[in-house]
């Protein structure tokens, strides 16, 4: 049974609602734990999941996944905490040092302290729009296709690509700091 | 995937493995399944029609003041329970806590559920459970009629700043008309919570894993006889914190 089948008809039996969860838990976690750290992506991964199934009748498939539907249910929880992260981002790439209680490896900072020259990919990362930073986010982090993200996100598939051809030159430069030559 | 994506994947070691932890996975499986197991969840509609919201809110409003006018007859009978003692909970009150939507990290920690108190309402008995959130500054209740209807109380989260005390008060109005609730925080060094009147009575307000619930009704709801002065005192007696009323219902 697909996604869309499921969701459709859990309309009538909840219980079928379940693969939906199976199916998908992991990978929102991984994306909220990394975007957010541990604390906040075991509460945010379960509200992902209750807000999709009080949402299920308003669901309509773009395609047999639902993971991209559930990826914007989970960005916008995550867009809720953008004042924060960008407060954490640049307070990292101003000092290069993290707090006690930002120590969280698998988190986006974390990787973020651990990478060669974080502190400029970090500068490079409080700069983004909203829209701009989910984008990118949802595309490395989440590893999903132009089509994916917009669907996610509730934009087309060229919107993603301008978006991400836009940010590409603060990316790149950050990185070419990383990295000299990696990208020439 | 774009190239600077992939160079930032690699940047960020994006591709190492990360799995979810079991207990996450099943607490989030568990408040899932406990919302599967509702109405919402059963599949029944929400009437959405305009006509009937219309004529469901005039019922409201005509019950409210109905209740309002018997509540000013009718003892309010307030009993509140110390600890766990009290009636036992039922999965229906348990079901509304799982389900309390708030803030993310606000999540209620099932486990601290206890009764806080009963009082009488035209439409019967109702118990009040209280429980905190799982990251312990918050705390919420459900307020549970005779007739196992269940309606959310207050809930309420604060800064880590504000304990050992806090205390704030809400009323469910719109759903209980003429309750107002009084509740709070009390950590240690703070071993007791008082609640003065404005004729001069005092209650100790038992705690229920730090959390105090006062309901406020009937007489306790008139001009000289409200809740005035909520103290918080350590065991030795020192005074660690105040909230001056009267408090409204």
């Amino acid at each position: 049974m697909t996604d869309a089948e499921a969701i459709r008809r859990s309309r009538e039996d909840a219980e079928l609602f379940r693969p939906v969860f199976e199916r998908h838990y992991d990978p929102i976690w991984r994306y909220l734990r990394r975007r957010l750290g541990a604390d906040l992506a075991d509460d945010l991964a379960s509200e992902t999941f209750v807000l999709a199934f009080r949402a299920r009748r308003r669901y309509e498939p773009r395609g047999e996944s639902a993971l991209p539907w559930l990826y914007g249910i989970a960005a916008n929880l995550v867009a809720r905490h953008h004042r924060s992260e960008t407060r954490r981002l640049r307070a990292y790439a101003a000092l290069g040092a993290l707090p006690a209680d930002e120590l969280d490896t698998e988190s986006l900072l974390g990787r973020l302290a651990a990478a060669e020259r974080g502190r400029s990919l970090a500068e490079a990362l409080a700069a983004l729009r909203r829209a701009d930073r989910e984008t990118l986010l949802l595309s490395a982090i989440g590893g999903l296709t132009h089509e994916q993200v917009g669907e996610a996100l509730g934009v087309a598939a060229g919107t993603v690509a301008a978006r991400l051809h836009r940010m590409r030159p603060a990316l790149v430069a950050a990185m070419t700091s990383t990295s000299m030559g990696a990208l020439s | 995937m774009t190239d600077y994506l992939c160079q930032l994947r690699n940047e960020l070691r994006l591709d190492e493995p990360l799995s979810a932890p079991e207990a996450a996975r099943d607490r989030a499986y568990a408040r899932l399944e406990a919302l599967m197991a509702t109405k919402v969840g059963a599949g029944h509609r929400v009437p959405r029609r305009r006509a009937a919201l219309g004529l469901a809110l005039l019922i409201a409003v005509l019950i409210g003041v109905f209740a309002i006018a018997w509540t000013t007859v009718q003892p309010f009978g307030l009993h509140l329970f110390s600890g766990s003692h009290g009636p036992r909970i039922s999965e229906t009150a348990r079901e509304a806590f799982a389900l309390e939507p708030r803030s993310p990290t606000g999540t209620i920690d099932l486990d601290t559920i206890e009764p806080a108190g009963s009082f009488t309402l035209p439409q019967g008995q109702v118990t009040v459970y209280v429980a905190r959130t799982r990251t312990g500054v918050g705390w919420a209740t459900v307020y549970e009629t005779g007739s196992g209807r269940v309606v959310t109380g207050c809930s309420t989260r604060l800064s880590p700043e504000f304990l050992p005390f806090s205390s704030s008060g809400c009323t469910p109005r719109d759903t209980l008309p003429g309750v107002s609730e009084i509740s709070g925080l009390a950590e240690p060094p703070v071993a007791s919570v008082t609640l003065t009147f404005e004729d001069g009575q005092k209650l100790l307000l038992p705690l229920h894993h730090g959390v105090f619930v006062y309901l406020q009704g009937g007489e306790r709801c008139e001009r000289g006889h409200r809740p005035a002065l909520l103290v918080a005192r350590t065991a030795e007696g020192e005074e660690l914190g105040r909230t001056e009323g009267p408090f409204d219902c």
